[in-house]
């Protein structure tokens, strides 16, 4: 059934415990635009949402709907023209320059679509830097890389650099990169988006599995369909604005076309 | 919706967020730069050259004004040593010695009072005489010129005084100082007045008792020396040690020590030797075969040209044996010859360096004159232009990294530490080969203008010392005031805004 509202939110795929569904990202009137008077361009027009701890969640749409735009705002990254971004009750806006940094390095971790790891860095170095910022001792900050890699899948490229892993290899060091100082959310811009099928599919495998084993609320945004069967729910954006969220069971996906009902 | 979470937003706290240490940041920054190592190696190529020009410069600018204040003070000395042997067998004339009783010469003075046998106030007051004349004649010389002609005419100071010490004629020169405007010599004309009439009297009196005193003593001396050594003073001095000679001239009044009389000595016998060699020059065999052979004018074969030409003991030998075809009966070792000739070019470099220069007594910034602290400051400012269009290159093309980091929780002071650690090492890097080159240009160049004097500047090398370490923190914060502006901005984006420039 489709919601008709997008305010109400729809039931997660599984069941879950009354803690699990309290907010942890909730939008209000959130709103961006860029340039000027008549030359204004909206990106965004006024989106309400409300994203569940625990959840896996995928935000689609078209190009230029706003959908990385409304991705970039809920994980601290770029700051709203009008309305708020509510991080766990807190208003990110408020949120001094140290505070957000905070933000960014304990409580929200990030996976790019082009990976963005430090070129002149070993896995392992990539792996580690969110934890010296964090100020976790060299030892205990290696131990737990060496953990999260083998957790991925890399233990044994540990010290090779950027330049000399494929890219499914590439995001799977980001996505233990995004996992070290134990965040609660994690944001996943497009992760599968430059990667082959096979290795998509680890990833999303992977990232799945955090969801499960670490109750980690992962936010994905994407055009791959495979993740229309991964997630929980499902939000459609379009022209700025929330078409609707709807929850994955109620999709069935056919190659060659997304569905509504059957 | 949970309640309890509503009402109490989780606390961020602030204080858990860290400071980056420092040897963490360092690792960042030179694993940056491992990476970049073409770009940062044009950097500090260009840091190096700064850091070379300006350690040169300085380095230079030392060496040539120690070897140039050593050569002064060594000619200086040897000119000296010259005067005071004269000393000992010639008088003074008067106007020498006015002018050191004017100059206050501490061995003077103390001779002289030996010799005048006046009390010591009489002398002092003779003193402060000669000095007022000093400066009476100072104002007679500066007059304009006028007033000048009316009043000096062609006299010199000695002449003039005299003229003066006329009642008839000084009333003239009161007339011509009011008529002319000027004000009045010593600043008080009875004063003046009382000066030439009656204390520059008394004060010749005073010069020509010292005077009479010198004569004595050097007869005094050169009876002495013949009673208790057999020897007149110029063999004496050539052949007797320093010791029995101090007794003697201590006796008569003159004020020397031991060491000073050695010193004395030997210059007396290297004079001594110079002349025994010249006295051969005039020789017309000895001459006309060192003109041929050198290939010079016979007419103008002197000491100086054969020293210029004469400059191996190869030389000196052949010499010799032309003295000894021309009838020598006594003569120095061939290695000795060489030695005054070697002694005599060496004092002829130093005369030519030093001139009649006198150091400057201004250190005016390490040796840098007033046109090479501009070249200096300019090309800092040069080098730092290019450093930071390198740095600005530099940040631009990392702000891809600068978003990740920021991402990862890096505060906007981390990322602008990075930066500048990172110009820092290089501006460390360049800076040292930039001294060491600096300093072997500066040592090469002090060679090349200087030749083997440069040794004198050895004494520079503490300043020298100082000198590079300043260039280097000079280079050093050169590289890391480029790297702050371009950081500094690129460490206040937000990360989607760094992303976003790609």
């Amino acid at each position: 059934m489709q919601e008709s509202s997008p305010t109400l939110p729809s039931e997660p795929n599984r069941p879950v415990q009354a803690k699990e569904r309290a907010v942890i990202i909730r939008t209000v009137g959130l709103e961006k635009s860029y340039g000027e008077g008549e030359a204004t361009t909206y990106a965004l027009r006024g989106v309400d949402s409300a994203i569940y701890r625990g959840e896996f969640i995928s935000v689609m749409g078209p190009s230029g709907s706003g959908k990385s735009t409304y991705f970039n705002m809920i994980g601290g990254l770029d700051a709203a023209t009008k309305g708020r971004i509510l991080i766990d009750e807190v208003d990110v806006a408020q949120l001094s320059a140290v505070e957000l940094a905070f933000l960014r390095c304990q409580k929200i971790g990030y996976i790019f679509q082009s990976y963005n790891l430090i070129r002149y860095m070993t896995a392992l170095e990539n792996v580690t830097v969110p934890m010296a910022f964090a100020g976790v001792a060299p030892e205990e900050a290696r131990r737990r890389g060496m953990e999260l890699l083998d957790l991925v899948g890399l233990k044994e490229r540990w010290s090779h650099r950027p330049i000399e892993m494929s890219g499914g290899q590439q995001q799977r060091v980001a996505i233990a990169r995004s996992l070290c100082n134990l965040p609660t959310i994690l944001l996943a811009d497009e992760p599968t988006a430059n990667l082959d099928l096979n290795t998509g599919q680890e990833i999303l495998d992977i990232l799945q599995r955090i969801n499960i084993e670490r109750k980690v609320t992962i936010v994905c945004s994407t055009h791959d369909h495979r993740l229309l069967k991964l997630c929980d729910r499902i939000m459609w954006i379009r022209d700025g604005r929330v078409e609707r969220v709807e929850s994955a069971e109620n999709i069935q996906v056919t190659v060659g076309a997304i569905g509504g009902l059957s | 919706m949970n309640r309890s979470e509503r009402a109490k937003p989780k606390p961020i706290v602030a204080q858990d967020q860290v400071r980056l240490g420092l040897g963490r940041c360092l690792q960042l920054a030179v694993s940056g730069m491992s990476y970049r190592l073409f770009r940062s190696l044009v950097t500090t190529a260009t840091l190096a050259l700064a850091s070379a020009f300006l350690v040169h410069m300085l380095g230079f600018g030392l060496l040539e004004q120690e070897t140039f204040s050593k050569a002064y003070q060594q000619t200086k000395t040897s000119r000296k040593t010259g005067q005071q042997l004269s000393r000992f067998s010639q008088v003074d004339t008067d106007k020498a010695i006015l002018t050191a009783l004017q100059t206050k010469d501490s061995t003077f003075c103390t001779e002289a009072r030996r010799f005048s046998a006046a009390g010591p106030a009489d002398f002092d007051a003779a003193l402060a005489t000669a000095h007022r004349l000093a400066v009476a004649s100072k104002y007679f010389d500066e007059l304009p010129t006028a007033p000048k002609a009316v009043i000096v005419g062609d006299r010199n100071s000695e002449e003039l005084f005299v003229h003066l010490a006329n009642a008839p004629d000084f009333d003239n020169m009161a007339e011509h100082v009011k008529q002319f405007s000027l004000r009045a010599p010593l600043d008080d004309l009875s004063r003046f007045r009382t000066l030439v009439m009656q204390e520059r009297p008394a004060l010749m009196n005073l010069v020509a008792q010292i005077r009479v005193g010198h004569a004595r003593a050097i007869e005094q001396l050169g009876a002495e020396l013949r009673r208790g050594l057999g020897k007149t003073l110029d063999d004496a001095l050539l052949t007797e040690s320093a010791d029995r000679l101090v007794g003697p001239m201590q006796q008569v009044g003159f004020t020397v020590t031991e060491p000073r009389i050695a010193e004395l000595a030997q210059a007396a016998r290297r004079a001594h030797d110079q002349k025994g060699l010249e006295h051969w020059l005039n020789h017309p065999s000895v001459a006309s075969a060192i003109a041929r052979r050198y290939d010079i004018e016979i007419n103008s074969v002197n000491f100086d040209k054969l020293a210029t030409n004469a400059t191996s003991v190869k030389d000196a030998v052949w010499f010799l044996s032309l003295t000894q075809e021309a009838g020598a009966t006594e003569f120095l070792p061939a290695e000795k010859i060489a030695q005054i000739l070697k002694q005599y070019r060496h004092e002829r470099k130093l005369v030519k360096l030093a001139g009649d220069k006198t150091p400057d007594d201004e250190q005016a910034w390490f040796g840098l004159s007033p046109r090479n602290q501009w070249l200096v400051i300019l090309s800092f400012l040069v080098c730092m232009v290019g450093v930071a269009n390198a740095m600005l290159m530099s940040v631009t093309e990392r702000f891809t990294e600068i978003a990740t980091m920021k991402c990862l929780g890096a505060m906007d002071r981390f990322v602008m530490q990075m930066f500048v650690l990172e110009a820092l090492i290089q501006g460390a890097v360049g800076g040292l080969v930039g001294l060491v080159l600096g300093l072997l240009l500066s040592v090469l160049r002090a060679f090349v203008e200087f030749g083997t004097l440069a040794n004198l500047a050895t004494g520079a090398a503490g300043a020298v010392g100082l000198a590079m370490l300043v260039a280097l923190l000079c280079t050093m914060l050169l590289a890391a005031l480029s790297a702050v502006g371009p950081s500094y901005v690129a460490a206040r984006l937000s990360p989607m805004e760094a992303m976003r420039v790609e």
